[in-house]
């Protein structure tokens, strides 16, 4: 490659300071002409400048040693004993901005780099399993890396991220119209919902779709991201679950709350729904709004899974007809010992009016019109990054273009499939 | 569009120091199982949204909300309905006297007559409701305040009604029906009269069944024991609840079916309302052969006061109505549709303008992930 590396080795009698500080200064100046930096450096040199010494500029050593480092391209640090190793990621950890590091090691020598990194990954290799043992992911061989981080590590951040959101955002439609009901009610607390709808909502009838898209969701296959590993910027800084998404899922919930309630509300300002003059009462008023309410979240998760498997359309439709079928069995005998018999036959007894069909019907599309229309009017990503052929990892002249590519896509070729 | 993305190509890693299987002493292998699901492997469809499929969408729901909303208007504007208040806060108004003397015991229930003038003939069945005001039937104290299992004729319910009944519980006796809703039981009496323009007036039948729920009528509400005439020997141990004037096996002698617990002006209210202005059918007055059912003309209520609103500040009224098959008259519903669906179609035109003008540039249609 066509970086430059600079050597930390030196005599130990001139002043490492000096010379870190004219290095430092050295880079930055080439910095500018586009270039690219590779630092060497060996654990002799390394105990200097991370060890304080009764030298008054020992502490400036280190600072300036990151600074190096982090306007390198890449560093290689050889000879190291394992306390430097973990001396080096701690650094790292607690620079600014505390990126989240990642370290792969497959020998003794490196479980304390592996247990200080956020993510140590150890390599079953021929220097035995201690590597593996205190490792949080192990794998066979370095080549699985790749797919190790690329794949799997991704496709875990998007679905923890969106299980998180999806939880909290589920649980404000929920709340929001049994609030509000409130005022309405002369705020006595009483619940819109009947009980058995308030305990098996969040276990029973929302739980189970969001289980399957948190196991099984790719929002793009696995093949494409292992061949564009620039995809993999789109998830860092916690890109999923910063204030951006957290106030859009919010906001759509509040707003559907607000809808699921006062769309019901205006429609019980003639309570008369059925073609007999029979009149609603609060409980069909609290199962319209928990129908909307159950489907919509639901039809939500279904816009947003973009792989479905069998499981999914099992989870997800199953959920709403385990919801229809709980009500109907809930609502369709009088339960021996019990004192309140709430819900008999309301359920069935909305679903017999015109009226309560239409809103249901209103209500649920356009709780998701914003969600479709975000899906529609969204920018597009550049497919054509995707399907251009990958470019030779190794050998012959690189271009400039080319040479800023992210280190990522030169390193893990298929080449490179062995640690040693 | 199917995109199935099946890999068949396996990963292959070291068993490291494993023995084979079925060998003495085996070391089990931590390797997860190679099935479809534990390799994400699983066949799976993607959907992929092309300009294609959205933008009829689109239009599709426009075109089918906008007539709907339309229908929904229509046909609540063609509903008829007309409301008097006749709770008497106006000096003038002729049910002022009755509003200021109130004792709940009275045993001359106070009367008063409110005349009034039907501009339209009332087609088909008209529908008589009475509507409250400023009354939370939807209170948390007051909507747990019930025994269900005592109304539904359970022999141990009716002698020691529930706890949540309380303070309606018992009165010396067990209350029967206990609770603070059956307690509050709406119990105006109200008549029609047509006056013919020559003075004489005729009192138009107004039928008292068909009001309440079918299934509240006959399943959830029943007697206790049994198909027994006698009902005050059914209702024997209890007594009426402390505001009624007459005890529950007394609210229609002259009908069985309509008397004690399953008498259904007592079902109709026992079913709480959702907001604090509301209404309930009190009596259903079934269409005529030949002549409109409420032909145009002059009218009187009279009206048995005895329901007190005035100390918490709530209003009583009456209302009329015609029903049809959306239920009584509400533009929301009309004017919700036609709102959605013209947004709907709106957009569709908007995507259809962008995408004609736009999409093309892009080298491929997909409107992605």
């Amino acid at each position: 490659m066509d970086s430059n590396s600079v050597p930390g080795h030196h005599t130990p009698t001139a002043s490492p300071g000096s010379y870190c500080t004219h290095t430092f200064l050295s880079i930055q100046s080439w910095a500018t002409a586009n270039q690219e930096y590779g630092f060497i450096i060996d654990g002799a040199t390394l105990s200097l400048v991370l060890n304080p010494s009764p030298d008054a500029n020992s502490s400036r050593y280190k600072s300036l040693f990151l600074q190096i480092c982090q306007n390198c391209c890449a560093v290689l640090c050889c000879r190291m004993a394992p306390l430097q190793k973990a001396q080096i990621v701690r650094m790292v950890k607690n620079s600014k901005g505390s990126p989240i590091t990642l370290s792969i090691g497959d020998g003794a020598n490196d479980v304390s780099m592996i247990l200080e990194a956020h993510v140590g990954i150890g390599i079953k290799g021929k220097e035995g399993r201690q590597a593996v043992r205190n490792s949080d992911y192990a794998i066979p061989k370095l080549k699985h890396l790749k797919k190790l981080l690329l794949a799997h590590g991704h496709l875990y951040y998007v679905r923890i991220a969106h299980l998180v959101q999806y939880f909290f955002y589920k649980n404000l439609c929920f709340i929001l119209p049994q609030f509000l009901y409130q005022f309405f009610c002369g705020y006595s607390q009483q619940p819109l919902y009947d009980a058995a709808y308030l305990t098996m909502y969040n276990i029973c009838f929302t739980s189970m779709p969001i289980l399957a898209y948190s196991l099984l969701e790719q929002h793009i296959c696995i093949e494409v991201l292992m061949d564009n590993a620039t995809l993999y910027r789109e998830v860092a800084k916690n890109a999923m679950l910063r204030w951006g998404p957290f106030v859009y899922w919010t906001i759509l919930g509040v707003f559907q709350g607000l809808l699921f309630f006062f769309g019901v509300r205006y429609l019980f300002s003639n309570p008369a729904l059925q073609d007999n003059g029979q009149v609603f009462g609060n409980w069909s008023y609290g199962t319209i709004v928990f129908t909307v309410l159950v489907f919509t979240v639901t039809l939500k998760l279904a816009l947003d899974t973009r792989h479905w498997t069998w499981i999914n359309h099992f989870v997800i439709w199953g959920s709403l007809a385990f919801y229809v079928f709980f009500s109907f069995f809930w609502g369709g005998i009088i339960w021996p010992f019990l004192r309140q018999q709430r819900l008999y036959f309301v359920f069935a007894n909305m679903l017999s009016s015109v009226s309560a069909w239409l809103v249901i019907i209103l209500l649920i599309l356009l709780s998701l019109l914003p969600d479709i229309l975000l899906l529609v009017f969204r920018k597009p990503k550049s497919h054509a990054q995707q399907k251009k052929p990958r470019s030779p990892a190794a050998g012959g002249p690189q271009s400039p273009q080319a040479s800023a590519r992210p280190l990522l896509m030169r390193t893990f070729s298929d080449e490179s499939n062995t640690v040693i | 569009m199917m995109a199935s993305s099946y890999n068949a190509k396996e990963e292959d890693g070291h068993h490291s120091g494993a023995v084979g299987p079925g060998g003495p002493g085996a070391i089990k292998s931590k390797k997860p199982d190679n099935t479809a699901f534990k390799q994400q492997r699983l066949p799976a469809w993607q959907p992929i949204l092309t300009a294609g499929t959205v933008l009829p969408a689109f239009f599709v729901i426009g075109l089918i909300f906008i007539p709907i909303g339309i229908g929904l208007f229509v046909t609540s504007n063609n509903i008829k309905e007309f409301e008097i208040d006749y709770t008497g806060v106006e000096e003038s108004s002729p049910c002022h006297i009755c509003s200021q003397n109130y004792a709940w015991n009275n045993t001359n229930p106070c009367q008063c007559s409110i005349p009034f003038t039907l501009e339209q003939p009332f087609e088909s069945n008209v529908f008589m409701y009475y509507g409250l005001s400023n009354f939370y039937q939807n209170h948390r104290r007051y909507v747990k305040s019930r025994d269900d299992s005592q109304l539904n004729g359970d022999k141990n319910s009716l002698t020691n009604p529930s706890k949540e009944c309380e303070p309606y519980r018992t009165n010396g006796l067990p209350i029967a029906p206990c609770g603070a809703i059956a307690n509050s039981l709406f119990n105006d009496t109200l008549e029609l009269l047509y006056n013919f323009p020559n003075g004489t007036s005729i009192s138009i039948p107004l039928s008292k069944t068909g009001i309440a729920w079918w299934t509240d009528k006959h399943v959830k509400f029943r007697n206790p024991g049994g198909n027994n005439n006698n009902l005050s020997a059914a209702f024997a141990g209890t007594t009426k609840p402390v505001n009624w004037r007459k005890p529950v096996y007394e609210l229609d002698p002259s009908d069985p079916n309509n008397n004690g617990f399953i008498n259904e002006d007592f079902i109709v209210w026992m079913r709480t309302a959702a907001l604090p202005t509301f209404r309930k059918l009190y009596r259903i007055i079934h269409k005529n052969k030949d002549m409109p059912t409420l032909p145009p003309g002059n009218y009187t209520l009279n009206i048995t006061y005895n329901y007190p609103v005035l100390s918490f500040d709530g209003r009583k009224r009456m209302i009329l109505s015609t029903i049809s098959w959306m239920g009584g008259k509400n533009p929301f519903l009309g004017i919700a549709y036609i709102t959605v669906g013209s947004v709907c179609f709106f957009l569709g035109v908007v995507l259809l303008i962008i995408h004609h003008n736009y999409g093309s540039r892009s080298n491929n249609a997909d409107i992605p992930n």
